[in-house]
């Protein structure tokens, strides 16, 4: 939406004009049934007379001068002289709220306490870290770590485990990211939004930042990309590239990243990663649950192309971390005030 | 390799990828009717599955992947997860159908995309949590359902739904974290998350005599988590508002359907993990039982006060949610039975009173009372919805209320020392209900004012909303009247759990 001088002033004002009978985005109609109940009930507030205060009282005031009914020398309302003795409300009410604050206090740091004593004796109770024989060593994280390579074809046993062990899980989880990034968008997206201008980045970011902007895109792609092979993966390197995004944001401003990715593409994308997700695994999912064979071949585990379908998961998952964490801060930068 | 063998796993893709492809659309109303048309197929996949394994009298694991069990995930459908789905899904299409019209008069076409989008993930989760046979996969779903569900209240954007959102969204990220906290320590101690292989492993442990305090604090975390999710009683101060503030078919969903799933999970843990004995062993049977009862009673009573129609039903639900955790508290086979049936007639009954409140409101304009005076007149189905529901919960007998209470008391007779406490609530709390739906009953058909008469249109046009009404109420009856058949069902479902 293209900025005019309209937008660029004040909530307030606009307020203002609206509320002294005036369209402020220009005329619509001549009725406005809303302004005809708000200026009823400023009616009402002024006849009652003890809600002299902020805004509504600097509106009447300007009122009534403009009608003639308050000389030129009095002072503004906002001035300290003009302002109505108040009589002074006791700092102390004694009431029963106050003591239920009191006792919520008392009884929310009771109940913090009682949990953290209890949370520490199971701690004391549990088997110690790293112990042999502790129940959670045994056959399932045996086979995971001996045979993992060879099953899944991926050397880092922490991606052959989420991306094909308990590929569903993390299904769940990438839908999860959906589910939070489609709600910011459902609550937060404005088609009115107001494009904010962008002044430019401030130098240390812009020096910094164009020298990093490639460097860490590059970082998070290699981080997606062997994901299957060293530490890394999907969520760590989206998470990366998400960064980088964000960085762009700043140093390129946001109405050239919005020519370059915009907002609607992002979701699309997003979703057309979790849809490729479904459908791969679903594959997977569907052929082995019903044991008829036509794996996806494994390839020689340390390889680049190996580990059957764990490189394209892992790229979906990288791209669907990276556009929900951009997403979220597109959203979130909407809010903010001038 | 049969089609009724893979329904658990192609309803769950199914949901998931057309939430999916709801971006992709062009428009919220083509959503909605690809959303609605996806739940119609699950239904009709589930009632298929029912058949077979009724008629099998078995259950069957699904292998999600290439690996067995312990290593990858597992699903596992017998007939009660298969009447589970069913119900869910046929509840899920009737309150997106009834509740439909309000949502495109109130939210913008593309929001409406957005919005559908989120509820099939809540409904895919939800069915998720009912044919995992996971721990960890449960909570992964738990987390998309606690997401999505309060976007259901919030999507209004009125000032009341925001914050009551926001309320729900504390408690709701409270109880998971408990309930994440539980699963974890059970995990160290076992080193199993598939429910079975947990279940003989917590055996070992219990017979062995050791860890028990990290087990009774786990099962305790699992039960307090879970029960803040399901508004049971002390935990309900989120529930009136959530449910009350928001549109008529999220309000449907959230106090019919996504209560359960949690409940299902605690059914789950109670069935097959802890197992009857350790649980009596360490009075958590009691602990539920006694927050059944308070919880029928207090909630009731709130329900009383309330001046706004919607905020009534949601207190009820809470009160009604407390019955299941009663009859979870009996600690008999019997009393799972009769929780079962409680799950499934709340899950039907109150969504119906929900979407026929929300007729009401949308005829006479108003939700206090004194604007719904002769509002049923006005919205003829939507009266007979809320009348028949409300009866029911009144438990007028050859309605569904009925019979659940009527299992529910033939359950506690088999009880202890938790028979006459378990009747007298029962009875109390039915008499309860009766005092705050009969007057309620007794408003909408009643007169209006002359100041507020106006003429009775007939709306042509919404014969899909009106029709979803229709299903419902004859579900009911139909619940409450082949008792029999419905109880061996849930007897057969139970077993094979």
């Amino acid at each position: 939406m293209k900025r005019t001088d309209r937008t660029r002033e004040g909530w307030y004002e606009r307020f203002l004009r609206w509320a002294g009978g005036e369209e402020p985005d220009g005329p619509e109609g001549p009725e406005d049934p809303e302004r005809q109940e708000f200026q009823e009930y400023l009616e009402y507030i002024d006849a009652h007379g003890y809600l002299e205060f902020g805004a509504y009282r600097l509106m009447r005031w300007k009122e009534r001068k403009e009608k003639g009914l308050i000389p030129d020398t009095a002072p503004a309302p906002h001035h300290e002289a003009a302002k109505p003795a108040q009589p002074e409300l006791p700092k102390r009410r004694p009431g029963r709220l106050r003591q239920q604050v009191k006792l919520y206090r008392f009884l929310s740091v009771a109940v913090t306490a009682v949990l953290a004593g209890i949370f520490l004796a199971v701690a004391l109770a549990l088997p110690t870290f790293g112990d042999r024989s502790a129940p959670a060593v045994n056959e399932v994280a045996r086979r995971y770590l001996e045979q993992g390579p060879e099953e899944t074809g991926a050397v880092n046993a922490v991606t052959g485990m989420i991306l094909d062990y308990r590929a569903f899980d993390t299904f769940g989880e990438s839908a999860v990211l959906f589910a939070a990034a489609a709600s910011t968008i459902l609550l937060l997206n404005n088609p009115r939004r107001r494009v904010r201008t962008f002044r430019g980045p401030d130098e240390l970011t812009n020096l910094l930042g164009r020298r990093l902007l490639p460097v860490i895109l590059l970082f998070g792609v290699y981080i997606v990309l062997n994901g299957h092979l060293s530490p890394g993966g999907g969520f760590s390197g989206g998470a990366v590239l998400g960064g980088g995004l964000i960085l762009a944001s700043l140093v390129l401003g946001e109405e050239r990243m919005e020519q370059l990715l915009p907002s609607r593409r992002t979701t699309r994308v997003t979703a057309v990663c979790l849809l490729a997700y479904g459908v791969m695994k679903g594959y997977s999912f569907f052929t082995g649950g019903n044991h008829v064979g036509w794996d996806v071949p494994k390839g020689t585990p340390g390889e680049l192309f190996s580990g059957g379908l764990i490189l394209p998961l892992n790229i979906c998952v990288g791209v669907i971390v990276a556009c929900t964490m951009y997403t979220f801060y597109t959203l979130f930068l909407e809010g903010e005030e001038e | 390799m049969s089609l009724s063998y893979n329904i658990p796993f192609l309803s769950i893709l199914l949901a998931l990828v057309s939430a999916l492809l709801v971006p992709l659309l062009r428009d919220g109303g083509r959503a909605l009717n690809l959303v609605r048309g996806v739940q119609l197929a699950v239904a009709a996949g589930s009632a298929y599955l029912l058949q077979v394994l009724c008629q099998t009298q078995r259950y069957f694991t699904f292998q999600m992947g290439h690996f067995p069990a312990p290593w990858g995930n597992e699903l596992r459908a017998g007939p009660l997860e298969a009447l589970l789905a069913l119900i869910f899904s046929v509840v899920m299409l009737l309150s997106l159908t009834a509740g439909a019209r309000e949502l495109r008069e109130s939210l913008r076409p593309e929001k409406l995309g957005w919005y559908c989008l989120l509820m099939q993930l809540l409904f895919g989760a939800l069915l998720a949590m009912v044919y995992t046979d996971d721990l960890f996969t449960a909570y992964v779903f738990v987390e998309i359902g606690a997401v999505t569900a309060c976007i259901a209240v919030a999507a209004k954007e009125s000032g009341r739904s925001i914050v009551s959102a926001i309320r729900y969204l504390m408690f709701s990220c409270l109880g998971s974290g408990l309930m994440l906290l539980g699963i974890s320590i059970l995990y160290s101690l076992t080193g199993q998350l598939l429910f079975d292989d947990l279940e003989t492993a917590v055996v070992l442990l219990v017979t062995a005599g050791e860890y028990r305090f990290p087990m009774v604090v786990s099962a305790l975390l699992l039960t307090l988590g879970l029960s803040i999710k399901s508004a049971q009683f002390p935990f309900h101060a989120w529930l009136p508002d959530a449910h009350a503030s928001t549109f008529t078919a999220s309000s449907a969903i959230l106090s019919g359907l996504v209560l359960k799933g949690y409940l299902v999970i605690i059914f789950k843990l109670i069935l097959r993990v802890f197992g009857q004995a350790l649980l009596v062993a360490v009075c958590v049977d009691d602990l539920l039982f006694l927050l059944g009862l308070t919880g029928m009673l207090f909630a009731s009573v709130a329900a009383l006060r309330q001046e706004e129609v919607k905020r009534m039903i949601a207190y009820s639900s809470s009160a009604q949610i407390s019955y299941i955790f009663l009859a979870l508290g009996l600690g008999s086979r019997e009393g799972l039975v009769a929780a079962a049936y409680q799950i499934v007639v709340h899950a039907m009954t109150k969504s119906m009173i929900f979407l026929g409140a929300g007729e009401m409101i949308r005829a006479s304009g108003g939700h206090y009372w004194g604007e719904l005076r002769g509002a049923a007149r006005m919205a003829p189905l939507g009266g007979l919805a809320f009348t028949v529901g409300g009866l029911s919960l009144c438990g007028l007998p050859l309605l569904a209320g009925f019979s659940a209470k009527y299992c529910i008391a033939g359950a506690a007779l088999d009880a202890e020392w938790q028979t006459l406490p378990a009747l007298f609530g029962l009875a109390a709390s039915s008499v309860l209900n009766a005092m705050y739906y009969i007057p309620a009953i007794l408003a909408i058909w009643g007169r209006r004012r002359a100041s507020q008469e106006q003429p009775l249109v007939w709306e042509h046009g919404n014969w899909m909303g009106q029709g979803a009404l229709v299903v419902l109420l004859a579900g009911n009856v139909l619940l409450g009247t082949a008792f029999g058949p419905v109880r061996e069902l849930l007897r057969l479902g139970v077993t094979l759990f």
